[in-house]
């Protein structure tokens, strides 16, 4: 997408804000946007903005920013009390600096990471000696998936053994909480 | 023992299946904010690990002891990545098996990657080798894990399962046919990614294609490489397909160009890495086509990687210079055509 304003570089900073019901959207370049001054209205200062357009990542993170819906700013702490990493170094290089970034940062890296993989919810594997509850989500969803491959094939007395397993399991959690 | 010396599975399309796995422990910083003293203790806590828990012996590469030319062969051995070779503050350490099938990168972009590879389509056989040291690793040490995120990892792109699943597939007949863009396309509306091996995807040198899944995050491991299966055998029967098609007797120029470059590759004198990659594709093409019969049961794959710079030199130191190893790797070839 082409800057709005200029008209002749790559837009990589995307602007969306809704005031009293009117949504008024901009697409601007690096040096457009950095004139425009909306960057400082974003969730960061306008100084880690060149960083941003670089690279895929860049791009992406460069969307959230813009993407705050009503044009809000999100309040979080600014660096990891655990590794010192600052959110807008984390922005810059697209990289954490630690585990406890994705605790200190999480409403800000939450819509880049839904971006990434539409999708921000972990199913998989679990490290052992991890919570039960995740461990009983993920065998929930290989059985209904399970049931659903059983129905499809016309399988149905294991069908209705994998239901029964299904019903089982929800129950106990049902009576554990 | 290198991976690349067996052939494996539908090696005809698939050269390699390879498995990455990124974990991270939960109380060190990860290695782009971490200190020496903590790369330190990355190595200490996974080596004793898998010397508990793991029932084989392991090598321990230390890179800081590692010349620069054994690096470049790890490089072209696809082995570790260019980052992992850099010079940093942080200790890095490799940790390999017998087989060569297994190599663990300490302190790369995340504390530990995982990776298994190996010859044609063994996917699932690269998974389960990978999740078993895995298992080893997790009993060992506390690995930063999240209940909504998955596996925490340096890069929000690999969060979740921490899984890239990829296999190195032999194209030339789709690219011949100028199918590469759609294929491109149409793999990254199902969430693959597909690059070319060597420079870009239009232009790969020796045809040869990395195609891995994208996303990490709300797929499971199971889903991952179901996926990837399915798209890597509807890619194998495409262009085997196309190979029947462009083998057809009448088409004369397709013959010719296979074995005009299976005469340069028997009889050149002098030759650059990248020539010799891309005549290499195309007899491999010529024997599995049936056309060059003569090579139907040469390992040229094994052929592609030995004739790489570092590989060059590490048989004869000579090869340093690029003029003589031009001249040498042509000498290889020959002999090897043979």
């Amino acid at each position: 997408m082409i800057c709005g304003e200029c008209g002749k570089n790559e837009a990589v900073f995307h602007y969306k804000a809704n005031h009293n019901g009117v949504v008024t959207e901009k697409h601007l370049c690096a040096q457009c946007a950095d004139k425009s001054g909306l960057m400082s209205q974003g969730l960061l200062g306008a100084g880690m903005f060149s960083g941003l357009a670089n690279g895929m990542l860049g791009e992406l993170l460069g969307g959230m920013i813009g993407n705050t819906g009503s044009g809000t700013v999100i309040k979080e702490a600014a660096v990891c009390p655990f590794c010192g990493m600052r959110i807008d170094e984390l922005m810059q290089n697209g990289k954490a600096g630690c585990a406890k970034c994705y605790k200190t940062f999480r409403g800000a890296l939450s819509p880049t990471i839904h971006k990434i993989h539409g999708n921000t919810e972990h199913t998989g594997k679990v490290p052992e000696g991890s919570h039960q509850y995740i461990k009983e989500q993920s065998k929930l969803a290989d059985l209904k998936k399970g049931l659903q491959e059983a129905i499809d094939k016309q399988e149905y007395e294991e069908a209705a053994k994998i239901r029964d397993e299904i019903r089982a399991m929800e129950n106990e959690r049902g009576n554990a909480s | 023992m290198k991976w690349y010396i067996n052939s494996g599975v539908d090696s005809d399309v698939v050269v390699s299946s390879r498995i990455r796995l990124a974990r991270n422990l939960d109380e060190l910083p990860f290695p782009n904010s971490m200190d020496r003293e903590s790369s330190e203790k990355v190595i200490d806590a996974v080596r004793s690990a898998l010397e508990k828990y793991g029932n084989e012996s392991f090598h321990y590469l230390d890179m800081e002891k590692v010349s620069r030319l054994e690096t470049s062969v790890l490089l072209e051995d696809h082995l570790v990545s260019r980052e992992f070779c850099e010079q940093s503050g942080t200790h890095k350490m490799l940790i390999t098996d017998e087989t060569s099938n297994l190599a663990v990168m300490l302190n790369e972009e995340d504390h530990i990657r995982i990776q298994t590879i190996y010859a044609g389509f063994a996917i699932n056989e690269a998974y389960e080798r990978a999740n078993a040291i895995d298992d080893c690793i997790t009993k060992g040490v506390n690995l930063a894990f999240d209940e909504t995120l998955g596996y925490l990892t340096s890069c929000p792109t690999n969060l979740g399962t921490g899984l890239r699943a990829s296999v190195m597939l032999h194209l030339p007949a789709i690219s011949a046919s100028g199918y590469i863009k759609s294929l491109i396309s149409l793999m990254t509306k199902i969430g693959l990614t597909v690059r070319g091996l060597y420079g870009e995807y239009s232009e790969a040198k020796g045809q040869l294609y990395q195609l891995s899944n994208q996303v990490t995050l709300g797929i499971c491991e199971k889903d991952t490489l179901e996926k990837l299966t399915s798209a890597v055998l509807q890619i194998a029967a495409k262009e085997r397909e196309l190979r029947k098609t462009l083998s057809l007797e009448e088409n004369i120029s397709f013959q010719d160009k296979l074995w005009r470059s299976y005469g340069v590759l028997v009889s050149g004198r002098k030759m650059t890495a990248d020539e010799a990659a891309e005549l290499i594709s195309n007899v491999r093409l010529g024997a599995q086509s049936g056309i060059i019969p003569a090579l139907a049961e040469k390992n040229l794959i094994k052929l592609l990687i030995e004739i790489m710079p570092a590989h060059m030199i590490e048989r004869n130191n000579e090869a340093s210079d690029s003029d003589i190893r031009d001249k040498l790797r042509a000498d290889y070839i020959r002999e090897k055509m043979r």
